[in-house]
């Protein structure tokens, strides 16, 4: 006998119930998150800023950003997007700037408008190895 | 009374404390990986059957950019992969320029 933990949810048999019908079973996988966080980004009129968050995962997690690219705009946008014209202000979308390590979350703010931006932005790192 | 699991980290009382600060409740669903599957630059099938469209995460990352990951998704001007989900494969469309790959997982749980 094997054991471990089934959840079914309320109506349904835990003993006949599909693994897609379960809310949870040990057997198999799932995600979990290593580290996440808020952060807040000064970005000067015309200028960038990039940003480093630590994870020390020591193997190259699965990351996700979320970004309100206008203080107070209640626009949260999720990594990856277009370029928002109406934002004119972006998140780097180049491998070169943008990526994560076995280390670290990094990524490149652009503030193309003509006055300074505090960007906010939550992150997540996914305990899961992306590679 | 309504049975169930509820965790809480260490520091937080389970009883009181908001859905959000939970580890775990069993009143949320959970993702169920069903398998995972490298997605590389000659296109790779991962036939799934599941007969139903997967919850599917990938990150893409590039063989000539060895030391790093792309987010979720990410792909345009990194030339990462995109991944396509149908109800019985996940593929890559492999427009990179470079060498694209994608490790993808696949979900019990139904898009």
């Amino acid at each position: 006998m094997t054991i471990g933990i089934k959840v079914s949810p309320s109506g349904k048999d835990v003993k006949t119930a599909t693994n897609k019908e379960l809310i949870l079973n040990s057997e198999l996988g799932t995600i979990k998150f290593l580290k996440w966080g808020t952060n807040t980004i000064s970005v000067n009129a015309s200028s960038n800023a990039t940003v480093t968050i630590s994870h020390d995962a020591g193997f190259f997690p699965i990351p996700l950003i979320y970004s309100e690219l206008t203080p107070g705009s209640g626009r949260w946008y999720a990594k990856p997007f277009n370029y928002i014209s109406t934002e004119d202000t972006y998140i780097d979308g180049n491998l070169d700037n943008t990526y994560a390590n076995t280390s670290n979350l990094v990524f490149k703010v652009i503030n193309n408008t003509g006055s300074s931006k505090t960007v906010s932005c939550y992150y997540y790192v996914i305990g899961e190895t992306g590679k | 009374m309504t049975w169930g699991i509820k965790v809480s980290p260490p520091g937080v009382d389970v009883k009181s404390c908001p859905d959000d600060q939970l580890v775990f409740s069993s009143e949320f669903n959970t993702l169920k990986t069903f398998g995972s599957q490298l997605m590389t630059v000659n296109g790779t099938y991962y036939t799934h059957n599941l007969g139903y469209i997967p919850i599917h995460l990938y990150a893409g990352y590039l063989t000539v950019k060895n030391t790093k990951i792309g987010f979720v998704g990410q792909n345009t001007s990194a030339n990462l992969t995109n991944v396509i989900a149908t109800t019985t494969t996940i593929t890559n469309d492999n427009n990179a320029e470079w060498a694209a790959n994608a490790l993808v997982y696949v979900f019990y749980d139904e898009l």
